[in-house]
């Protein structure tokens, strides 16, 4: 049987310029396909780990899943906020183990500003319970400390000591600074592979003192209040964007769950993170579905091209066939010939479509982390998308049937065709 | 003396075809034997080569070959004995371009175990072997040129060598020599009477041109023991 591959691959071989391109074919649609089923593997696991350790996430009454995003994944902005007064409410239900208040809507260069409590640093878990560390500094203790997540001070970078200016609002140009009152930053967090790393940590205080002077979004005109005369006013924040909370006992989740949706003196909402991920999940799965079966045409289309190549090259190899049968091959064996032609070429594109992906992945993965914060991890295969190529390599496998067909009934017909 | 081929009322017509293309009474190839088969196109000779050759499936009366009736048969089993027992060679085109001159040459041994052993049963390795073959063939250091490269006229020394490789019963030459010009026919046709005599191998040699007859043991013409009406092998 060694010899029959060895003579398929030499007669392969022979045609490599339009195999060749059929298979690089192949091997970008099988790079589309795993790419799509990798994006959404890793979407579903930094999104579900990113805020594992926390039990509610409580905001203004909007839906599920919009409350999560921009609570948890800085994706997209709060419509309204939830009061002071509220926060200690629920900070202080006897059921509550702790709760962190967070703040959002101004940036620095992209990155997302939030305002939060020192207690953040202590409660906040991502992944498998693994808690927040600092690889250098401290959390903020001054009203203008920042802590920068690795990401951020590794792409301005930024150390410890450094003085840098906040911009109001979410977005990258046309902002306006907070340049009367710089912050200095305090402390750099380990990478956690979440939204953390991509976020500029300051104090609840720090925000109402940037905004101090500000009116409808606008500084107020010709009034500054300076950095070091800020500490004279009342601090305390009028009102958070969201807020993480911890139970004592996971129990407790559904009762105060409905004791935070039933709350009197304002609309508000609070959400499982793994229900409303459930959610986005489903809302999401359409189009992953729809991308899925998209990419999954794009394959069949190229393995479509690998059937039409075989069966355009039926013609000139009529020849070779007729001789090979001469010589003692059996009709099944012509049909094998084409057939293992077309496996060698789909295995190849599958082989060539991984290194594609692996090289892809490698290049856009700080891309990719910047813009969607979805990191992608460094993997060959997973089983899902084995399962994936396994199909991919049936139908590759088909792709031959239908020229091996064809060589099967030609060979009978040419007999020995001595004279083509 | 034992028979390599022996038809005995062998009729042929080909599917959708109104009349036979071959009726043949009888036909004895003895082993061992040189026979000429003249036949001009169109009067059954690559029919009665595939039938042979056992390519193409026998429907009606006896085709014994080397003594056993391949009428019948599963077609495997006849691809099996083509492979054992017959060597061809065409009018050309015979060799696979994207293979060397050996591999061209060892071919038959890698679709029948019984070349192989034959093969070898000469002595030393199978390259050995063939480059003995294609040295008796005055191809002495072309194993390695891509046969695309080769003249015609050693194209068809290549292809003879393939034919003889483990010495088959049985080789069947269909018109080898028509791209060949006059001298190199005459060189080709006396190489491959020896061969096929050190081999021991009938030789079946079809051609429309009868001055090469001569150095036959007996011509054979197709037409005078066809019984069909030529048109039936026009498909």
């Amino acid at each position: 049987m060694s010899h029959f591959f060895h003579m398929a691959f030499r007669s392969a071989w022979n045609r490599r310029l339009t195999l060749g391109l059929t298979l690089v074919a192949i091997a970008l649609s099988v790079t589309m396909l795993l790419g799509v089923e990798r994006l959404r593997y890793e979407a579903h696991r930094g999104f579900n780990l990113s805020i594992s350790g926390t039990d509610l996430v409580v905001g203004a009454r909007t839906s599920p899943v919009q409350l999560m995003l921009y609570a948890a994944f800085r994706i997209g902005e709060a419509t309204s906020n939830i009061s002071w007064k509220s926060f200690q409410d629920i900070a202080q239900n006897p059921l509550v183990a702790w709760a962190v208040p967070i703040s959002l809507g101004d940036s620095h260069h992209g990155f997302p500003v939030m305002g939060t409590t020192p207690g953040y640093f202590k409660h906040f878990q991502y992944g498998a319970s693994r808690r927040l560390s600092f690889v250098k500094g401290q959390p903020f203790q001054d009203v203008f400390d920042v802590v920068l997540g690795m990401e951020v001070a590794s792409q301005l970078g930024y150390a410890v000591g450094d003085r840098i200016i906040l911009n109001h609002g979410m977005g990258e140009a046309g902002l306006l600074a907070h340049d009367d009152k710089p912050f200095i930053i305090s402390g750099i967090l380990a990478p956690t592979g979440t939204p953390v790393d991509r976020t500029l940590h300051i104090s609840l205080e720090g925000i109402t003192a940037i905004h101090l002077n500000w009116v409808g979004g606008v500084p107020m005109h010709g009034f500054t209040i300076p950095g070091e005369h800020v500490r004279k006013f009342d601090l305390t924040p009028k009102d958070v964007t969201a807020a993480l909370v911890g139970m004592k006992s996971r129990a407790a989740v559904f009762k105060v769950q409905r004791q935070i949706n039933e709350y009197k003196a304002e609309p508000l909402l609070a959400v499982m993170p793994g229900v409303a991920l459930e959610q986005l999940w489903q809302v999401v799965g359409v189009a992953e579905k729809t991308l899925l079966a998209v990419t999954s045409m794009v394959v069949f289309v190229g393995l479509s091209g690998l059937a039409a190549v075989l069966l355009a090259s039926l013609n000139e190899r009529r020849r070779e066939m007729a001789i090979l049968r001469a010589i003692g091959a059996r009709r099944r064996d012509i049909f094998l010939l084409m057939v293992s032609e077309s496996l060698l070429v789909t295995l190849g594109g599958i082989t060539l479509g991984i290194i594609f992906l692996s090289v892809a992945s490698l290049a856009l993965t700080p891309w990719v982390q910047a813009n969607y914060g979805i990191t992608l991890q460094p993997a060959l295969v997973s089983a899902a998308e084995f399962k994936l190529l396994v199909g991919v390599l049936v139908v590759g496998l088909l792709a031959g049937f239908l020229p091996g067909y064809r060589a099967y009934k030609m060979s009978l017909m040419d007999g020995l065709m001595s004279r083509i | 003396m034992a028979l390599a081929i022996e038809i005995r009322d062998l009729r042929f017509r080909y599917p959708g075809a109104a009349v036979d293309c071959l009726d043949i009474e009888l036909l004895r190839v003895e082993a061992g034997a040189r026979v000429f088969l003249y036949g001009p196109s169109g009067s059954g000779k690559s029919t009665l080569l595939s039938l042979i050759g056992g390519v193409i499936q026998v429907q009606q009366g006896t085709l014994n070959l080397l003594g056993k009736n391949i009428a019948h048969m599963r077609p495997t089993i006849c691809d099996r004995l083509r492979a054992d027992h017959i060597g061809f060679i065409f009018q050309q085109f015979n060799l696979i371009p994207y293979l060397s001159v050996m591999d061209n040459v060892l071919l038959p041994c890698r679709f029948s175990s019984r070349r192989q052993q034959r093969a070898l049963a000469e002595g030393g390795t199978l390259p050995e072997t063939a480059r003995r073959l294609l040295s008796h063939l005055q191809l002495e250091n072309t194993e390695h040129i891509p046969v695309t490269q080769l003249s015609v006229g050693q194209q068809q020394r290549v292809a003879a060598a393939r034919a003889l490789i483990g010495k088959p019963e049985i080789v069947i030459a269909d018109e080898p020599t028509s791209a060949l010009d006059t001298d190199r026919q005459s060189a080709f046709l006396d190489l491959l009477l020896q061969e096929c005599a050190e081999a021991n191998a009938a030789l079946i040699f079809v051609s429309h041109n009868r001055q090469l007859a001569t150095q036959f043991h007996y011509e054979i013409a197709l037409p005078s023991i066809n019984r069909a009406v030529p048109v039936g092998c026009v498909v």
